[in-house]
């Protein structure tokens, strides 16, 4: 090229300006640690095209965001190597289409998360927390996909009435049933084993729900889902 | 001290894990991440999925920020920003269907950005160089960067040719590197 803007610039240039595909865009992401020039050209494109950010109008953000937040990085224990996102479902429909003639269940808690695997080489632990807004529940999720091993945990007051169980659910894609993968404790912490087969795939899905004593006598869950969250990989470079 | 100043501060603070600093520095840009992943994604709660992811990222590395390499604002945003594409682009592989009003309001939506962002020098040269594109190049540029279009959403959208498009953006931003640099 004679006009000084070569083929490596127009990507950097195409990737900070946002019309690249999503193949592309892991593309550059990926080679931004070895290229350094590849990384400049971002890093300029990135310094040039910023007071187009100033005409995009500041909308203020549920207050659930900072709380959501917080409660993932006051997780204890081992190290946090990857993203926590957490996807708050504004509505029910959802589960309640999944639960339809279950009734009102009133004091209903479900949670879903969402584990998504971004590259073959993504870290093997994956957090996710959430919260039930007009509920004080606050649960945070870790998976270790290295050891197989879902650990539930609730941090805010969780209450399960007397007489029924929390129960916690795999959906994947391939499977998209939920699949009951045991009941969990609604004060301390449950480490439960995830089945080996359905973890490869790319996205999984648990979700808890409020059953009656003993666990859903039906294989299907039958509360309300208020919540979802996402993990995401953290680690992935800008 | 300016708001840059104390945003810098802030993520230095942050970068030692002074979770009230975090919590300062949240309710200071917050609102603008989240405007800024709301005009790409459009859903609620996607948005706030990727402010969320953004947040994390920003806590985890608030050590990487240098100030010789632009605002603490502009590498926040970018974060956030780079986060709601990808997710867009998860979202919604494919174009969607285009509709008549939303064409018709390509070209308010594209100029309003620049009748408000004038407030800096880089802004002012940033429009000037702009406005030296052609109207459709300037409105392709600024739609994709503001609300996330790929080409093939840009192409729908002003019914040409995939190939035009590409070229309109790449000649632009091309035209746009030299005038900046004058």
């Amino acid at each position: 090229m004679t006009d000084g803007f070569d083929d490596k610039e127009a990507l950097a240039a195409e990737y900070v300006l946002g019309t690249l595909d999503d193949a592309e865009r892991t593309r550059v992401r990926e080679s931004l640690d070895t290229d350094a020039e590849l990384a400049g050209f971002v890093n300029a494109w990135t310094q040039r095209l910023a007071p187009l950010n100033d005409g995009i109008d500041p909308v203020a953000p549920s207050a659930s965001v900072l709380q959501l937040v917080e409660a993932a990085l006051d997780r204890p224990g081992k190290s946090i190597r990857s993203a926590v996102a957490i996807r708050f479902w504004q509505g029910v429909g959802f589960w309640r289409l999944c639960t339809a003639g279950a009734g009102a269940a009133a004091v209903a808690l479900a949670l879903i998360l969402t584990v998504t695997r971004l590259s073959p080489d993504a870290p093997e632990q994956f957090v996710a927390s959430l919260t039930a807004p007009g509920a004080p529940a606050t649960w945070l999720a870790a998976v270790d996909l290295d050891s197989r091993e879902v650990r539930v945990e609730p941090v805010g007051p969780v209450e399960a009435p007397p007489g029924r169980s929390l129960e916690l659910w795999l959906i994947t894609a391939a499977a998209p049933a939920p699949r009951s993968l045991g009941l969990i404790d609604p004060t301390h912490p449950t480490t439960i084993e995830l089945p080996s087969e359905t973890i490869s795939g790319v996205e999984v899905t648990l979700a808890i729900s409020l059953e009656p004593d003993g666990g859903s006598p039906t294989g299907s869950p039958t509360g309300p889902v208020l919540y979802q969250g996402k993990l995401l990989n953290l680690i992935s470079a800008d | 001290m300016s708001g840059q100043e104390d945003l810098v501060r802030l993520l230095h603070l942050v970068a030692t894990g002074d979770r009230e600093a975090y919590a300062d520095l949240y309710s200071k840009v917050s609102a603008k991440l989240f405007g800024v992943a709301l005009r790409i994604l459009k859903r609620q709660e996607l948005a706030e999925e990727a402010l969320q992811e953004g947040l994390l990222k920003i806590w985890y590395r608030a050590g990487d920020y240098r100030p010789d390499r632009g605002s603490p604002m502009t590498w926040m945003i970018s974060i956030v920003r780079n986060g709601s594409i990808d997710s867009l682009r998860r979202v919604k592989p494919e174009a969607s269907p285009v509709d008549a009003d939303e064409i018709a309001s390509i070209a308010d939506v594209a100029a309003s950005p620049f009748e408000r962002a004038i407030s800096s020098a880089d802004a002012r040269r940033l429009k000037a160089c702009l406005d030296q594109l052609g109207e459709r190049q300037r409105t392709c540029v600024v739609m994709a960067y503001v609300e996330g279009y790929t080409h093939q959403e840009l192409a729908t959208r002003f019914d040409c040719p995939l190939g035009t498009v590409k070229s309109w953006i790449r000649r632009s931003l091309s035209q746009l590197k030299t005038c900046l640099e004058q």
